[in-house]
């Protein structure tokens, strides 16, 4: 079988690398996790000159010495994947801080072609880089483009091709062949930096201790390697600590002898790069005329100051996410797909077909029924979660690609803060209020595993999803007094466990950053592309999980233990001074909090008030749905969400408890 | 003019305020690499833009935005280059 000929765009984020993905790839791509992440990789094949490519977009990029979880999957991925040829998406405004990542993909040992993207935005700035230049500067064929135009493209396409033919000939250049109109000059290969005689030293002693082979499946070079345990990188140095051994101690003692002192190498290298990225910078980027901000860089701006920012935030927020993902996405197209499809249509005639094919009651209830794997699991995948995925992407695929999200992050800081949450983790904890499964899983874009713990946290226990929301309202609106008890309860509660948890949990909270890129009109293709291939993916994850849940109600029900829960549970409910039959409630508020939710209405008339705020506000604390809770343990692992559930039950009792002493001691049960 | 040519964090500096980076000391190393990794490097001229909600910083044609700690760890010699 022919070989294909393989090709990863790599760069910062915020480049335009998906972009030109989305220019190489055809109309199938898959967006799947890397391994032992959360973060996203897209891969896709695409054919021209008669040539098959296969195309890896890979994540964000600023350095090989990483940071990030998406750095660090993006150089696993350099590490271990055989990769032809690497296609570097540079920003052409700044190009000094892209240069470096170029000089250390060089060190390395791949072959680069270099993209200098975004010539619009730099003639805009008033800037011009002389292409040519640049190529001889770094000993690399370099292409200028405009990618969300299509500038650039066909020589892209063009130098592939010619790259790929060339594989496998003898005595063609590494760099590969040079065409006319990829000017390709430096005569002996691409530019290496050198560095002061101090770090040239311990690379050249570290790159014999490594010996005649990298180390097993890496694919960097022997330099590139020695450069990264110099700066001390942990993973690089945990590799070699354990293919190694025998040498380890010696390349151990020459890495702490290098960093010591007032000038360690781990800084002279990084900032060897970046003055070196300057010189060549500054001697191939002229300026031409004075600078006429765009208008998506003056809104991007303004967009930033809390006067402006902060209403934009909340209309973002209120008809991007309220309105349309959970008025129109969970309500709209979920009542339509849910009631009119699948209780009106599929549900009846899968229950008939059902009936028919199996006599035994036991399948009957697995299959279909009130709880069965296709007329709950199936449908709640197809019909609930679908549609409020579907919206959600689309709105996040624009809100990313058109640079707000950073902007968002900003403005939303400090109030986060106190949770041990950045400002990202607006978006995850708006949409709890609409459906707290998809929140879990969004919660994805945060950065580090310790946010994600913790917004997870703070959306099982208290952020009500828009079912719960709805019927508490319906139930305490009638008793105004009620209602603010509640809130105050639930929001004190969450601030208190969230704040409580962020001191507990190891770690601590990443300092916030974010780079602010210009505001740009999104690409219509580009979005549609994205959101269909996360829709994809997402659905794929969650429709094992709400079949799983299915099958564990049917488990339930058959073996005959929800009799016995719901008696601990009564036991627990005489305890909070509530009457017995809110167990019920509880557990189906379990199972389906929606249901659970309902069950309080039906109660509500026979409670007082003091019971009904202790069962409204432990239920609304209380562990959240089945879905969810599936969910967090597939995404969290079991000791995180077993320790989440435990705090949240915890939450819930203790908090239900102590009302459920003063309320009617200070309120002696009167009606408010 | 007591603050010209001072050296501060970019935490202290006003709106509109510039300077040259001269060190950059952030608490642990990562943090450190990433804001070299964004251009925030000794030598670049950094123009604070904002204080609140976050720290906002220019540098060149990049923006950044930062919580304090993040800009308590970036000196800036002020005014040099002017």
């Amino acid at each position: 079988m022919e070989r294909r000929f393989k090709v990863a765009i790599v760069g910062c984020p915020n480049v335009g690398k998906s972009v030109l993905f989305g220019h190489l790839t055809g109309r199938y791509t898959a967006v799947s996790n890397y391994p032992g992440t959360t973060v996203e990789i897209a891969r896709g094949t695409g054919r021209w000159d008669g040539l098959t490519f296969e195309v890896v977009d890979t994540p964000g990029l600023y350095s090989l010495s990483c940071v990030t979880e998406e750095e660090k999957a993006a150089r696993a991925l350099l590490m271990s994947e055989p990769v032809d040829w690497l296609v570097h998406v540079v920003d052409g405004k700044n190009l000094d801080r892209m240069l470096p990542l170029t000089f250390q993909l060089v060190e390395a040992g791949f072959p680069v072609l270099v993209v200098v993207n975004m010539l619009d935005e730099v003639q805009a700035a008033g800037l011009e880089v002389d292409l040519g230049a640049l190529s001889e500067c770094l000993g690399l064929p370099v292409v200028g483009a405009v990618l969300t135009r299509g500038v650039g493209v066909p020589e892209i396409k063009a130098f592939l091709g010619r790259a790929a033919r060339s594989v496998g000939r003898p005595g063609l250049p590494r760099r590969g062949p040079a065409g006319p109109e990829q000017p390709c000059g430096r005569v002996g290969g691409p530019l290496r930096p050198a560095y002061d005689r101090r770090t040239e030293r311990a690379v050249a002693v570290l790159t014999t201790l490594l010996g005649a082979h990298a180390p097993h499946g890496r694919r960097l070079s022997r330099r590139a390697l020695a450069l990264l345990c110099l700066q001390e990188d942990p993973d690089t140095l945990d590799i070699l600590r354990s293919e190694r051994l025998d040498r380890w101690p010696e390349m151990a003692r020459v890495v702490r002898e290098s960093n010591r002192g007032p000038h360690p190498v781990r800084h002279r290298i990084p900032l060897a790069l970046h003055h070196l990225a300057r010189e060549m910078a500054s001697a191939c980027v002229r300026r031409v005329s004075d600078p006429r901000p765009t208008a998506g860089q003056v809104l991007g701006d303004l967009l930033m100051r809390p006067v402006v920012g902060l209403p934009v935030l909340a209309g973002v927020v209120y008809f991007g996410l309220y309105r349309f993902v959970g008025r129109f996405g969970a309500g709209t197209l979920v009542d339509a797909l849910d009631r009119v499809l699948f209780l009106g249509l599929v549900n009846p005639w899968l229950d008939r077909t059902v009936d028919r094919l199996f006599a035994s009651e036991v399948w009957r209830e697995l299959l279909a029924h009130e709880y069965g794997v296709l007329t709950l699991g199936l449908r709640y995948a197809v019909a609930i979660v679908l549609p409020i995925v579907g919206t959600f992407f689309l709105m996040f695929s624009l809100l990313e690609d058109s640079g707000y999200l950073p902007r968002l992050a900003l403005l939303a800081d400090r109030v986060l803060k106190p949770l041990g949450l950045s400002g990202r983790a607006l978006i995850p904890l708006t949409l709890g209020l609409g459906c707290g499964t998809m929140a879990t899983l969004v919660t994805r874009t945060l950065e580090t595993r310790r946010e994600r713990v913790l917004a997870t946290f703070v959306l099982a226990l208290g952020v009500p999803c828009s079912a719960q929301l709805g019927v508490m309202m319906g139930v305490l609106s009638g008793r105004p007094g009620a209602l603010g008890v509640w809130a105050l309860c639930v929001a004190g509660a969450l601030v208190a466990a969230g704040s409580a948890a962020a001191g507990l949990l190891p770690g601590r909270a990443a300092p916030f950053f974010t780079e602010v890129p210009p505001l740009r009109l999104p690409h219509p293709r580009n979005v549609w592309r994205k959101t269909a291939a996360r829709m994809a993916w997402y659905f794929r994850e969650v429709l094992p999980v709400f079949l799983a849940a299915s099958v564990l109600i049917w488990l339930g029900r058959m073996a005959g233990f929800l009799p016995v829960v719901l008696a601990g549970l009564a036991a627990v409910c005489v305890r909070l001074g509530l009457p017995k039959e809110t167990a019920v409630v509880y557990l189906f508020g379990f199972l389906r909090r929606d249901y659970g939710a309902a069950g309080l209405y039906d109660l509500a008339p026979a409670l007082s008030t003091p019971s009904l705020v202790v069962a409204s506000v432990t239920l609304t604390l209380f562990v959240p749905c089945l879905a969810q809770t599936v969910l967090m343990y597939r995404e969290r692992g079991p000791v995180a969400a077993t320790a989440i559930l435990a705090a949240a039950l915890g939450a819930a009792l203790g908090s239900g408890y102590v009302l459920g002493r003063i309320l009617p001691l200070v309120w002696g049960g009167a009606p408010w | 003019m007591v603050r010209r040519r001072a050296l501060v964090t970019a935490a202290a500096m006003r709106p509109g305020e510039a300077g040259e980076i001269v060190a950059v000391e952030a608490p642990d190393p990562d943090s450190s690499r990433r804001l070299f990794a964004v251009g925030l490097v000794p030598g670049v001229r950094l123009t604070l833009v904002q204080r609140f909600p976050a720290y906002v910083v220019k540098a060149g044609e990049t923006t950044v935005a930062l919580d304090r700690e993040m800009a308590e760890s970036i000196w800036v010699a002020l005014g040099k280059g002017c």
